[in-house]
């Protein structure tokens, strides 16, 4: 087993590693940008190492100053989280050619399944079912317009190198084409420092179904069942759960079956996950994660197997320590995901410093967070902050538990997307069911953007209260106005 | 304790004269942001942001509330601007980097033609043409970073 590796990410899933790493008996070495100089990952790691610089290019996207910073700190092994360079082939080999282990599947499996066109057509090639769509990269813009008609619209433009929903557009009709494409170059370049695109058929109203599947360099291939993030905004998952409670157990099987074929497919070793949508009756291969999933827990709470800690574990080059046959659902789990987003002005980024905080707990609780009382929330990476993820013998205990945790949760100073995720888990459409990946966007289309956050006379009256208080200690004069903009059409004035 | 309360409905107004609690309130200031608030025997816990131009944030259970105090004066002055002026000031809706800029002074621009784009965590966020008319000022250049509420573009109105 590694002694010592290096974390080549920040905020939860840095935290995350750690945990398994304390678990394990290894150490662990942070590294860090400058504004993350005193983040949670960094305190909390047995070691850590600057980075220098701040934009993601200059330190946690940087090859050679993590690599020098592994070496420095004697470490065996780099793990890379989730995003980052936790896809990126040539990383792998740079990692791998400097004689350290990468705690992930080899540069080639990545290369095969990270390029999703080569993947379409490997999947194609052993019987995976995929998306109907054409598999060539697009280079100009006549092409562009030939095979956005072959495949016919809605489609979907795609990142070759994607994920996360980074560089992906849906597009309407042929009018928002040529601008759809360009911006999801443009993003799938910064992203990936790859711009080519592909198109596909947009498939409507399906379910987003996963499987985790773990591999060994031994060729055992394993898998820990389904999980579902149909909830989702902008390909950004919002809500997960596991199991899918939209699969029978003759489909459940069939998924499961196709993700292992799938990971075969690219001589798969470590874990992955393999993406699919569901249309009720077909799955269709959408793509393979080969690096941990940031929905892994809710996979970790019903089948009591931890994830983090096998894959650290395979790559040091171990067997997978359990059977298939020792994998069983044991009740249900979900997870919302808790971003530094304003969910009342278009979900726009938010950043500062936080000022409280309370992470929630109780029966069925875990909270993966990479923040606390002490972090500040940069504008420069990717706005999550935590996971909240409940557990229960039902998957009703399991939203009862998520819906008491979410609102015992303070986290202030940045505004977070907290009473959306409530919106969402406490409508009946999620409880009965009745949802799928275009959910959310249609939902608000129909009842228009701001208008989900409805507001109660009781509240109204708590918060003149509250204002009214608020405003005394401050400096502010007799006269004065509450607008909230959370509902529009509300203006409060105060006379004193 | 007694608070003159008026709401304003998009198409009326009207007047309420209210007690909030009933029985007596003890208000207890946790930290600088953070208040517990026993209304008789009820239980209130909020948290809130202050900053120092007048925007409240209320955290309270799960939800948030933003709100604002505007004084009086001020808002009348800003009802008196916008109805001279048809000059409308595009505003950055998040801070980020201008990554683009895609019209110059003296275009025409359409309602929801796009201005520029702003990245902010990875994200391209398209900021369009609230109006249609011409562009008379671009207040940034493309590759710098802007704060929230920067002045981006003035459009005067058709």
């Amino acid at each position: 087993m590694f002694k010592k590796i290096l974390i080549a990410n920040r905020s939860e899933i840095a935290v995350r590693v750690i945990k398994a790493c304390r678990e394990i008996g290894i150490k662990s070495v942070a590294v860090y940008s400058d504004v993350d100089s005193n983040a949670l990952h960094v305190r909390l790691a047995d070691e850590s190492v600057p980075l220098y610089g701040n934009t993601a290019i200059e330190t946690y996207l940087n090859f050679e100053k993590i690599v020098d910073a592994a070496k420095k700190t004697n470490c065996e092994a780099i793990h890379p989280g989730y995003g980052f360079l936790s896809e990126n082939s040539e990383f792998i080999r740079y990692v791998t050619d400097s004689g350290l282990k990468f705690i992930g599947p080899s540069s080639e499996s990545v290369k095969l399944m990270g390029n999703k066109i080569a993947a379409r057509e490997l999947m194609k090639k052993h019987n995976v079912p995929i998306v109907p769509g054409v598999e060539t990269e697009i280079d100009s813009k006549e092409k562009l317009i030939e095979i956005a008609n072959q495949v016919g619209y809605p489609l979907l433009i795609k990142a070759a190198a994607g994920g996360g929903g980074k560089g992906m557009r849906v597009v309407n009709t042929e009018n928002d084409l040529i601008q759809n494409f360009e911006l999801a170059q443009n993003e799938a370049e910064k992203a990936f420092k790859d711009k080519s695109v592909y198109i596909e058929k947009f498939i409507a109203n399906p379910k987003h179904i996963e499987v985790q599947v773990l591999a060994d360099e031994f060729g055992n291939y394993r898998h820990l069942f389904e999980r579902e993030c149909s909830l989702q905004r902008r390909h950004q998952k919002i809500i997960e759960e596991a199991p899918s409670v939209s699969l029978n157990d003759e489909q459940r099987n069939f998924v499961v079956n196709a993700a292992i074929k799938a990971a075969k497919a690219c001589g798969y070793f470590n874990i992955g996950t393999v993406e699919f949508l569901f249309d009720g009756k077909n799955f269709y291969f959408l793509e393979m994660n080969t690096r941990v999933q940031v929905e892994h827990p809710i996979t970790e709470m019903i089948t009591g197997f931890d994830i983090v800690k096998e894959q650290i574990r395979i790559a040091a080059g171990n067997k997978i320590s359990f059977e298939q046959s020792e994998v069983i659902i044991n009740g249900a789990s979900i997870e919302a995901r808790i971003y530094a987003e304003n969910p009342y002005e278009n979900f726009m980024p938010s950043f500062g410093t936080i000022k409280e905080f309370r992470a929630p707990f109780g029966p069925g609780i875990r909270f993966d967070t990479g923040i606390d009382q002490y972090s500040t929330v940069p504008v420069y990476y990717d706005p999550i902050l935590a996971k909240l993820i409940a557990w229960g013998r039902t998957r009703d205990e399991a939203i009862n538990r998520l819906i008491a945790a979410l609102k015992e949760t303070i986290i202030t100073g940045v505004v977070t997307n907290i009473p959306f995720n409530l919106w969402l888990v406490e409508s009946d459409d999620f409880r009965l069911n009745k949802f799928n990946t275009q959910y959310i966007m249609k939902k608000l289309n129909e009842i228009g953007e701001n208008s989900w956050a409805g507001i109660s006379e009781e509240e109204i009256n708590e918060l003149t209260f509250i204002l009214d208080h608020i405003s005394k200690q401050t400096t502010v004069t007799n006269k004065f106005t509450y607008s909230g903009i959370k509902s529009n059409w509300l203006k409060r004035r105060f006379e004193r | 304790m007694k608070t003159k309360l008026l709401i304003e409905n998009i198409s009326k107004e009207f007047f309420i004269e209210k007690q909030i609690f009933e029985d007596d309130v003890k208000i207890k200031q946790l930290s600088q942001n953070y208040l517990f608030i026993k209304a008789g025997l009820k239980n209130i816990e909020i948290t809130y942001d202050l900053d120092e131009r007048g925007n409240i944030t209320i955290y309270k259970n799960g939800k948030i509330y933003q709100c604002k105090i505007v004084h009086e004066f001020f808002e009348n002055e800003l009802v008196k601007k916008t109805k001279v002026s048809k000059e409308v000031f595009v505003h950055s809706p998040m801070p980020g980097f201008v990554s683009r800029i895609k019209v110059e002074v003296g275009k025409q621009v359409k309602k929801g033609d796009g201005l520029l784009v702003i990245e902010a965590m990875k994200m391209e966020n398209e900021i369009k043409a609230p109006i249609s008319g011409t562009v008379i000022n671009i207040n940034i250049e493309a590759g710098k970073p802007v704060e929230k509420n920067f002045l981006l573009v003035t459009i005067k109105g058709d």
